[in-house]
């Protein structure tokens, strides 16, 4: 799954169309567009109610390990050359207090790196106005980019968090153009890096989705809510089976899981022997747990 | 999947942060000069933990497309040696960090669980290593291993540390120090000017595991013959020569894996004199194992349902066999009293 945020209802209609979203109109409070492996969120412009809103989204629709959170939309930049140009945001400032978040950098992308800097209200060109900094990153001036990453790092890990900006103006907060052109420029800026943005995004989802089947392996949980899958299907069959045969509690049971969470990923068979070990109890289930421990122990002396 | 992930991923170290005031130093300089002229991009950062600290990194991940991360080392400069570490009969354990983290991905790993992210840490503030350490060398002798919490020997080519940590060492008397490795870079050179009194105080320790285990899980490290053969190099070079058999893994059919693997060392370094050896299994304290194994859930190496005694993860009696398997097969070759356990 991806996750699209974007200020505005502009910014993110041209993903709507590339990906053919759909108004989700019973989530309450926000705009939320979603379709077939995809959600954009329009948060409104600023970091407060950026964070409101994602986090609302995030609440509602928790993203599994898998999935990336895509952060796109418009900045402005005091270099009027950079105008159209799009760039990957390698550090996140608050404006407000100075504090700086990275996001990772481990994918290759079409776009070049930049700076964000997140105000709390429109950017305007001034003396003093960094353009680039230290080490010749252009600068760019957002209201949302900190809010957006606080919001979403309790969810997703910093490596499934990607942040793309725009540079729509110069500083001038397209406060030169009549509302109807502005809102026109604005989506013309997405439209522009709509096609290598998504082809980037879309192969990312991919790959990791080919990779990652392990994140659905799960570490812990008590027996009768147990994320078994890992196990396959005759293995969390077995594991219920032996569970409530040997009378395990829920430590013990833990136990189990972890020997066939070993054999399984190690690819040693082991249902028909484990079957044949424990035909007693499977036929008649342990009276006491006592005896039941004394099961799990010979399936450790056995197995391991 | 290899090639696909070489497709999706940036080269390691494609980015390097650097530390304000790391940047004054001039392994910084170097390094920035090296690197940005091969493509990479330096950011700046107010201080490593700034990035390295982050919350919800993923240390799998980060392996892939490793960070450099150039800072300076304020506080403590050396620590004493852990209990769960060997010391050898050395009344005096110390160890040290010149960098974090290393470039291999060995899936048993404690950093893992020891550090937020996997991401590397070069520390350029050296000299003030030296100081610290030369204050201790006043009180007592030392022995220090400076290769605990990375592979210094592996980032050798790029940063210049052992060279220069050897320059240092040559001159005190006092001095013992042990460089654990898992590379095959050759040492010859870092021998040159060294007197022979200095090669003699300096114990490359080399850490040696079936290929079996080397193709599984000690992802990028190089093969058991190159190791082997950086070994001998050594060995010529004057240095001092300690094996590690350690960590050993419960693999299937383990006395055949490892019994294999014992005759082809044997064969290969006959006529080396070996100072000693060290045989240990894989041991964990419960709160990284934790860490790990969300870090790496398909990882079968780290899901073995390990003995828990007093917070450390283990195998238990089966380690203890394993432990006298290989040291058996090794008496002869090593002497008894030159083989240390964990």
């Amino acid at each position: 799954m991806l996750y699209i945020v974007t200020a505005l209802y502009e910014e993110a209609l041209p993903f709507i169309k590339r990906y053919h979203l759909k108004r989700k109109t019973d989530f309450a409070h926000f705009e939320l567009f979603t379709g077939e492996d995809v959600r954009l969120l329009v948060t409104r412009p600023g970091a407060l109610r950026a964070a409101a809103a994602l986090s609302s989204l995030l609440t509602a629709f928790p993203p599994g390990k898998q999935d990336f959170l895509l952060s796109a939309g418009c900045a402005g930049c005091a270099q009027e050359e950079l105008k159209g140009n799009a760039f990957l945001i390698c550090r996140i400032t608050e404006g407000s207090c100075g504090r700086t978040r990275y996001p990772e950098l481990l994918y290759q992308c079409p776009f070049p790196v930049a700076e964000v800097v997140t105000q709390a209200a429109v950017q305007q060109k001034a003396p003093g106005v960094q353009t680039f900094s230290s080490e010749s990153l252009p600068v760019l001036y957002d209201m949302e980019a900190a809010g957006i990453y606080e919001a979403a790092i309790p969810y997703f890990s910093c490596d499934r968090l990607l942040f793309v900006k725009v540079v729509s103006d110069a500083l001038t907060g397209l406060m030169e153009l009549p509302a109807a052109m502005r809102r026109a420029h604005v989506i013309h800026c997405i439209e522009g890096i709509v096609p290598p943005l998504t082809d980037w995004v879309d192969g990312l989802c991919a790959h990791i989705a080919q990779e990652g089947n392990s994140a659905n392996i799960s570490l812990s949980a008590p027996c009768d809510t147990k994320d078994t899958r890992a196990l396959g299907m005759e293995g969390s069959i077995l594991y219920a089976r032996v569970c409530n045969a040997l009378r395990l509690s829920v430590t013990s049971s833990q136990h189990l899981y972890q020997l066939m969470l070993y054999l399984t990923l190690s690819e040693i068979p082991y249902l028909d022997s484990m079957k044949k070990l424990l035909a007693a109890p499977l036929a008649q289930p342990c009276r006491a747990k006592k005896e039941g421990l004394k099961y799990l122990g010979q399936l450790n002396e056995y197995y391991l | 999947m290899d090639s696909l992930t070489n497709t999706i991923y940036n080269p390691p170290w494609s980015y390097v942060y650097a530390e304000q005031e790391a940047l004054s130093y001039p392994l910084a300089g170097r390094l920035v000069s090296f690197l940005a002229a091969r493509g990479s991009r330096v950011l700046e950062i107010a201080h490593y933990m700034d990035l390295f600290g982050r919350t919800h990194q993923s240390f799998a991940a980060q392996k892939n497309a490793p960070a450099l991360i150039l800072a300076v080392k304020h506080g403590n400069f050396l620590y004493p040696g852990a209990p769960v570490c060997q010391n050898f009969g050395n009344a005096h354990f110390y160890y040290t960090s010149f960098a974090l983290n290393c470039p291999f991905d060995c899936e048993y790993c404690y950093l893992q669980g020891m550090y937020p992210s996997g991401n590397i840490v070069i520390f350029v503030n050296q000299d003030d290593y030296f100081a610290e350490l030369a204050q201790l060398l006043e009180q007592h002798p030392v022995y220090l291993c400076i290769s605990y919490d990375t592979d210094l020997l592996a980032l050798e080519n790029l940063t210049g540390l052992t060279r220069r940590y050897f320059s240092f060492a040559a001159e005190q008397a006092c001095l013992t120090t042990e460089v654990r490795t898992k590379s095959a870079v050759s040492v010859s050179s870092l021998a040159d000017g060294l007197p022979e009194k200095a090669r003699s105080r300096i114990i490359m320790a080399y850490t040696l595991s079936p290929d079996f285990v080397i193709s599984r899980f000690e992802h990028r490290t190089p093969p058991l013959a190159k190791r082997l053969s950086a070994i001998r190099a050594a060995h010529e070079a004057g240095f001092v020569i300690r094996l590690c058999f350690d960590p050993l893994l419960a693999v299937p059919d383990f006395q055949t894996v490892y019994g294999e693997f014992l005759a082809q060392v044997q064969d290969a370094l006959r006529g080396i004199l070996v100072q000693d050896a060290s045989i240990g299994v894989f041991r964990i304290s419960d709160g990284y194992l934790k860490l790990m194994r969300k870090n790496r859930p398909d990882s079968a190496l780290l899901q073995y349902p390990f003995t828990n005694e007093n917070h450390v993860c283990s195998y238990g009696v089966r380690g203890k066999e394993m432990i006298s398997f290989v040291k058996e097969t090794l008496m002869g070759f090593v002497a008894e009293d030159k083989i240390f356990t964990l």
